[in-house]
């Protein structure tokens, strides 16, 4: 109910009742008394013109002559249907009409003056006639019921015209709350798509009136302002989760760049300490090899002490090429593709039958700045790592050589295009915690006496000092790719640069 | 008797070299620093010098520039163990021990050595320079 009286339609309706309740009871009243006063003074003028007309004649004419002729006179009126009946008082004697019988009160009565409606159905009226100077009165009685009943059809012409105004206007005020509430209704539908995020709900309506015309153009814009600056956040968030994405990614690069320099750091450390623990160790054995004689037992210990020292002595200067991978270099422009067949044309006889080796060389002229002698390691060594991986179950080994789209940083001069070596196995795969430390210098995932570890190391050490990039993609039981990229040298350094043979 | 002078701040990097030299009949005295070394050098000019390049206080470098300023004819090699070094210990990425060669190569030293190395190698560039 409440509901009901809170809608716009509900609001106007109750006032317009309202105001009936107050409104009507008073036009009721002062219209029943309009008709009432009319019909009133047409009945009454209707009557005295009536008894007038009739007194003229009974004054001028010789009706009253006779008392025959009077009755007849009096017959005529009432028998007329004007009069319910009709005396003369004539030298005191009351003369009525024959056809009715006289009221006895009559002479009593004298003129009814005002009209009633609750009296009884006769209106009288008494008029003097004057006859030859003797006073005489006219009694005449008229029936008040039609024009009662003419009040009363009235009076309900009148409730039925105000019930019918009412209602009308209570319909009106129904319509325009249509009117007006139908627009809003469509309005708050299309705002609630807006705030759904239904960016294309126009918020626009087929009202012709004015205000609301106006509003709904005003929602619009600000529908349209709204929607704006919401794409515009939108589109900012997307911006900033995406650096925010490449903000993480190269901080993990570069964790991961500053873990293996330090890692780097602490290894050439290590070597140093190592190589210089090595001078007295191999001195000494090879003093005492002078001094002890060829057949002596003791010599064949000493010539194992001193291969262990050289063997020492290599994997020290391995460790060191980690981070020193450059050192012993001479970087020249390399024709990339020729190296890595060369590579593979030596691995191809190390490759076990149960692995496919599939070469994909894509380059014809391609050069790199690079050692060809440590690019044929880094080969080698990536091809022997996934060979390793297949070792068990056997595989495919893929060496594609591409030209790429690079990410590499551009140097002052540098190259602008890349060549991508990828070297694809379908082995074991490895999890992220070894994908992670695979460049690691020692970090193995051999069996013991498989290698040194530092494999990677060394080719992530190598790749690096040419200014490439390497990266690794791995899924346990799928496979393992890695890949190198490396700057391709423009013609103009090309021609600077001198080839090898 | 020819005469050599080992500058090195590891004692058994100096005392092998030290026994091997003196069995092969050169006279060696020891430094186990930059500043000693060059001080028992401008007392006792000895025939060759092998001084270490990676070392505290003053380092290899230092000593053969110093040798070479006041000897033009001073025979010296350096060595070293090789590594990353700055100034003030391990640096990344900082000096290389090529740069450490190259840069004793500059400042004077006839020849370089890494460690560690053979018996055989480091008499025959002895005796090589001594003979020169």
């Amino acid at each position: 109910m409440r509901r009901i009286f809170n809608t716009l339609a509900g609001r106007l309706v109750a006032l317009q009742l309202l105001l009936y309740a107050v409104l009507l009871p008073v036009l009721f009243y002062r219209l029943d008394a309009l008709a009432r006063a009319n019909a009133i003074s047409t009945f009454t003028q209707h009557t005295r013109a009536y008894g007038a007309a009739v007194a003229r004649e009974l004054e001028l004419g010789d009706v009253l002559e006779s008392a025959s002729r009077t009755i007849a006179f009096l017959d005529g009126s009432v028998e007329s249907g004007t009069c319910l009946y009709a005396a003369v008082k004539v030298n005191g004697r009351l003369i009525g009409s024959s056809v009715v019988e006289t009221p006895a009160s009559v002479q009593s009565r004298g003129d009814d003056g005002a009209f009633s409606a609750s009296s009884d159905s006769t209106y009288a009226v008494a008029i003097p006639v004057r006859r030859h100077d003797r006073d005489g009165a006219l009694y005449l009685g008229f029936d008040k019921r039609p024009t009662l009943r003419q009040l009363q059809a009235a009076r309900t012409r009148i409730v039925e015209a105000l019930l019918f105004y009412g209602a009308a206007s209570v319909l009106a005020a129904v319509l325009l709350a249509r009117l007006v509430s139908a627009p809003l209704t469509q309005l708050r539908a299309a705002s609630r798509r807006v705030a759904r995020g239904d960016a294309s709900a126009h918020l626009s309506t087929s009202s012709t009136m004015a205000e609301i015309r106006d509003l709904s153009s005003d929602l619009e814009l600000m529908r349209g302002e709204l929607v704006g600056s919401a794409q515009q956040l939108r589109d900012e968030i997307q911006r900033r989760q995406l650096e925010q994405a490449e903000r993480a990614a190269l901080e993990g690069q570069l964790r991961h760049e500053q873990r293996l320099a330090t890692v780097g750091t602490f290894a050439s450390g290590l070597a140093h300490e190592f190589n210089n623990i090595l001078v007295p160790l191999m001195l000494y054995t090879e003093e005492s090899l002078e001094e002890v004689g060829t057949q002596q037992p003791v010599r064949t210990n000493l010539e194992r002490i001193l291969r262990a020292a050289t063997r020492a002595g290599s994997v020290v200067s391995k460790l060191l090429a980690f981070s020193r991978p450059i050192a012993e270099s001479r970087p020249e422009a390399v024709h990339l593709g020729a190296v890595i067949n060369e590579a593979l044309d030596l691995f191809q006889a190390l490759i076990p039958a149960n692995v496919e080796l599939k070469r994909q060389v894509m380059l014809q002229g391609e050069r790199v700045l690079g050692d060809p002698t440590l690019l044929n390691q880094v080969v080698l060594n990536l091809c022997s790592n996934a060979v390793r991986a297949m070792r068990e179950r056997g595989g495919t080994l893929t060496v594609t050589l591409a030209p790429a789209v690079g990410k590499l940083p551009q140097r002052a001069g540098g190259a602008t295009t890349v060549v991508a070596l990828s070297v694809k196995d379908t082995g074991h795969g490895m999890d992220a915690a070894t994908r992670e430390r695979i460049f690691e210098p020692f970090f193995t995932t051999g069996e013991v006496g498989e290698g040194s570890g530092l494999g990677l190391s060394i080719v992530h050490g190598i790749i690096m000092s040419i200014g490439g990039s390497i990266s690794v993609a791995s899924a346990i039981g799928v496979g393992t790719q890695v890949t190198v990229e490396l700057p391709v040298l423009p013609s103009a350094e090309l021609a600077a640069q001198p080839l090898p043979a | 008797m020819a005469s050599v002078l080992v500058i090195d701040d590891e004692p058994d990097v100096r005392d092998s070299i030290r026994v091997v030299l003196e069995r092969a009949g050169f006279e060696v005295v020891t430094a186990d620093n930059g500043l000693s070394g060059v001080e028992d050098y401008f007392q006792r000019p000895a025939d060759v010098v092998i001084v270490d390049i990676i070392m505290p206080r003053s380092n290899g470098v230092e000593v053969i520039k110093k040798i070479r300023a006041a000897f033009a004819g001073a025979r010296i090699i350096a060595i070293t163990g090789g590594g990353n070094f700055g100034p003030l210990g391990y640096q990344p990425g900082t000096i290389v021990t090529d740069a450490y060669l190259e840069s004793a190569r500059q400042s004077g030293a006839d020849a370089v050595m890494t460690k560690p190395f053979h018996r055989s190698d480091l008499l025959a560039l002895v005796r090589s320079l001594v003979r020169n």
